[in-house]
């Protein structure tokens, strides 16, 4: 199951212009293969709690999906479709958006869902005291502001219409609005609205959440699984399942259950594949994911300042050896830093040549000559220090391939391994009272890392635009392209769809000739389901997408 | 007796304020912390910051410290900074399969390295105990995640007898005595893996000192007495060799509790050992602290323990 590119696939202006006609219909009837009964499946990492309004990662995504639903879900093209609201309208001026709920719609407990609900999810992540560091998203609504610094009692950008309508208004035109709504669940003011905000960190709703999504949250086991049971009164019809059990476990662990028939899904690692697609009674998923990975380069350091330097160094990384060798086959190289899957990812991109021989030429044109072993260039050697995050075994094992590959043109590269939350504190330093600072040419040279788009290429916005170095945001690097930056800022406020695409195309397009993140390859997700488990489907949009329509011989 | 007991108590009630200081400087000093693990495009760093302020991860260490102390002084182990449980609830609901599984292997391991070291130390540099000798220098050198895996490829996977991980079938839903023999066979693979590494040292230390006390007098003068070989060995011999082996259970109590890191990861355990690995990763401080001090007071008190058997086994120790 090899998908091939989604290429400018989410029309997002055609999905605004579409909006008023876009009420789907309602009270859809599922089909199943077979009705009842318990799936089991795996995921490697446990989560940390199950309220999506704190600080969710994605194994507690994953679970969430399957409690909670959204007013609107991103489709396998990535644009959006009713969920919960069975249609929205866009003003004209294209800043409030009006969204209808469905009839009908209940939580968990019973308790009827209505725009209040809506209004108090989007209300609490502006709440001065919200502690989930969602804020940020809906900061583009009116009033948002004024409510979160406490000079207001309510978001005057979110108004409850009537029991089943609510609309959302933001300040300026804003792009990536449906991404936003998209990516917000629901939760239930009649439970979470009686719990303190600022206790929400720790309080008990994180783990037996109430939500209005296809399957009811029964128990968590820590350190053992979370089981979810079918929800009949879901608005797309209860799933097909009765009972659904999420284990946790090593990743070794869960593919040898998966093996025994112990599981009937689970994530599989590249080593593994063999092993599931000789089993007969798995059968192997390849999936494409919107991540990457990249090498990250301290443009203050002035031997990286040094384009020839940067692109020397993407000419001489084999990356066709580590897709065929250590992925296996199972991914595929690309050219700049959009994932090449997405409608951002220019299709008419140079490719960057695997070409040690003309990255040699480039660096003896630059004035780096070979002094033994290494270049030098006015006494000084062209040496590195590669960070290499662990915790993803692929990604730790291109470490040495990259230390191998500029060797041979002559560039020095020492590796140093750390876990994740070592590195962000040489790419976020701090000074010595633990008070945030700028990065210094000191605190990094090179490092290996990934990104992925999780809904929209706004989300670059924070790791490429200058304001946005650390300590004010994500751009660790110090990149600062002009052209780049207005891009990016012209990318929110664009409306139409094919206008956004290209600007985000011409981004991509700066960013493949700046090299500033030298980008490596896509690695695709590997899954393994046991014929057991009928009409398991993960896709670019995660894992546990079409779980409603799962069902067990 | 109980002047010694209350000195000892005393003693390792300042070991513990002492571990927990160093303990918290440690964890405190590994780079990065709970928020830092959080770098989400749509979260911004600003968030983090006011989050890490919530969490007190913006002070100085000394800080962080006195306020963990004073909290805990009052009874309360703060809450995980991954998971928002509370940290009393949360680990304690790691103790009960941690105890199962370390508890039935050390029984076991016991059992088997007493058994197999008196009957080598009894037949000395014979086939059996050269056989002993050699399977135990192998359990010792095969690190027990390697034993795991054969163990689960050969037991689970090739022959299907047992299952791969779990504490228990999660899609059947057992209760009562079926719950208890899922359990069983869920422990099996685990406990063997446990065994085999904690005997083969085991059974070393037991033939030594079996061997050391057969060569005594008062051994020389049982069976000149008469005394059959078997009772020689079981009434003299191995009871006045328990001395070591009371040290080794001593300071084995705490891996009881604490837990085996890998043998849990590898099976998917729900115990201690797991936790805590998974705490120190995400940096939540509060869980791995709670689980160092409970680690820093079995020691102690398996010590103590060592310590108080000895004056029951041997009646030559007095404490006064």
């Amino acid at each position: 199951m090899r998908r091939g590119p989604i290429t400018r696939s989410i029309h997002l202006a055609l999905a605004l212009a579409l909006a008023a006609s876009a009420f789907a219909q309602g009270g859809a009837q599922r089909t199943c293969a077979a009705v009842g009964g318990t799936a089991t499946i795996a995921q490697w990492s446990e989560p940390g709690n199950l309220n999506p309004l704190i600080f969710p990662t994605t194994y507690d995504e994953n679970i969430q999906e399957l409690v909670f639903a959204r007013l609107i879900r991103p489709t396998e093209t990535l644009a959006f479709e009713p969920d919960m609201a069975e249609g929205w309208e866009v003003s004209e001026d294209g800043r409030t958006l009006t969204f209808t709920l469905r009839e009908g719609l209940t939580w968990h407990d019973g308790q009827p869902l209505t725009a209040s609900d809506v209004a108090f999810t989007f209300t609490a992540m502006a709440h001065p005291e919200y502690p989930g560091g969602r804020y940020a998203e809906i900061s583009v609504l009116e009033g948002a502001e004024e409510y979160h610094a406490g000079a207001a009692d309510s978001v005057s950008g979110i108004q409850v219409i009537d029991d089943r309508t609510v609309s959302l208004t933001t300040v300026e035109p804003y792009a990536p609005i449906l991404p936003v709504i998209g990516g917000i669940y629901i939760l239930p003011e009649h439970v979470y609205g009686a719990v303190d905000i600022t206790s929400w960190q720790q309080d008990a709703t994180n783990r037996e959440p109430v939500g209005s999504g296809p399957f009811v949250f029964q128990q968590w086991r820590p350190g053992e699984f979370i089981e979810v049971t079918a929800f009949d009164g879901y608005w797309e019809g209860r799933p097909c399942l009765d009972r659904l059990i999420v284990r946790f476990g090593d990743q070794n662990t869960m593919l040898a259950a998966l093996l025994n028939g112990e599981v009937d899904a689970a994530p599989v690692p590249v080593d593994g594949a063999a092993n599931v697609s000789s089993n007969p009674n798995l059968e192997l998923f390849v999936v494409d994911t919107l991540s990457f990975q990249y090498v990250g380069t301290n443009l203050r350091n002035p031997l990286l300042a040094d384009p020839a330097v940067r692109r020397a160094m993407a000419m001489a990384i084999n990356r066709d050896a580590i897709v065929t060798g250590l992925l296996q086959g199972y991914g595929s190289k690309l050219d700049t830093l959009f994932p090449s899957n997405h409608w951002s990812y220019p299709q008419d991109l140079e490719p960057i040549p695997y070409d040690p021989e003309g990255a040699r030429r480039l660096l003896e044109e630059a004035g780096w000559t070979l002094q033994g072993e290494y270049r030098s260039k006015d006494g000084q050697q062209l040496a590195l220090t590669l960070y290499v995050p662990t915790g993803n075994q692929v990604r730790e094992r291109t470490g040495p391939i990259i230390q191998a590959n500029l060797r041979q043109v002559g560039i020095r590269v020492d590796i140093e391994s750390m876990d994740f939350p070592t590195l962000v504190t040489h790419l976020m330093p701090t000074d010595a009272q633990g008070t945030p600072r700028a990065v210094t040419t000191e605190d990094f040279d090179l490092f290996l890392l990934g990104f992925g788009i999780e809904r929209d290429p706004n989300e670059y916005f924070s790791y490429l635009l200058p304001e946005h170095m650390p300590p004010n945001g994500f751009n660790f690097i110090g990149v600062d392209i002009p052209a780049v930056s207005e891009a990016m800022r012209q990318g929110t406020v664009t409306l139409d769809q094919d206008e956004r695409a290209a600007l985000y195309q011409e981004v991509g397009r700066l960013m493949s000739e700046s090299l500033a993140w030298i980008p490596l390859y896509q690695a695709q997700e590997l899954y393994g389901a046991n014929a057991r488990l009928q009409g398991f489907g993960p896709d670019v949009r995660g894992v546990n997408v079409n779980m409603a329509n799962w069902s067990v011989r | 007796m109980l002047p010694f007991l209350v000195n000892r108590l005393a003693q390792g009630a300042v070991i513990l304020v002492l571990v927990s200081f160093v303990a918290f400087g440690i964890t405190a000093a590994a780079p990065g912390n709970a928020m830092q693990t959080f770098i989400d495009p749509n979260i911004p760093p600003a968030e983090l910051r006011a989050a890490q302020e919530r969490l007190g991860l913006d002070r100085p260490i000394h800080v962080q410290y006195l306020r963990w102390v004073r909290e805990v002084a009052q009874g309360n182990l703060g809450y995980s900074f991954r998971t928002g449980r509370p940290v009393a609830a949360f680990v304690g609901s790691r103790l009960g399969p941690t105890f199962l599984l370390m508890g039935t292997a050390f029984a076991l391991t016991l059992v088997l390295a007493l058994w197999l070291g008196t009957a080598t130390a009894a037949r000395p540099y014979t086939v059996l105990d050269y056989g002993v000798t050699g399977a135990a220098f192998a359990g010792i050198s095969v690190p027990s995640f390697f034993t795991a895996m054969a163990l689960v490829y050969l037991f689970s996977l090739r022959l299907g007898w047992f299952p791969t991980s779990g504490f228990e079938d999660y899609a059947a839903g057992h209760a009562g005595w079926r719950l208890f023999v899922d359990r069983l066979w869920h422990l099996v693979l685990p406990v063997t893996t446990l065994v085999l590494t904690g005997a083969a040292e085991l059974v070393r230390h037991v033939r030594s000192a079996v061997l050391d006390e057969m060569r005594q007098d008062y051994v020389r003068t049982a069976r000149s007495k008469g005394v059959g070989e078997g009772a020689v060995l079981r009434r003299h011999a191995l009871r006045n060799s328990l001395l070591p082996v009371i040290t080794l259970v001593g300071v084995s109590l705490p891996r009881l509790l604490a837990g085996s890191v890998i043998v849990e990861t590898v099976f998917a355990w729900p115990g201690m050992g797991r936790l805590l690995v998974e705490s120190v990763f995400a940096r939540d401080y509060p869980v791995a602290m709670a689980i160092n001090m409970l680690g820093a007071a079995l020691v102690l008190l398996g010590s103590l323990l060592a310590d108080v058997l000895y004056a029951v086994v041997d009646p030559r120790v007095r404490y006064s």
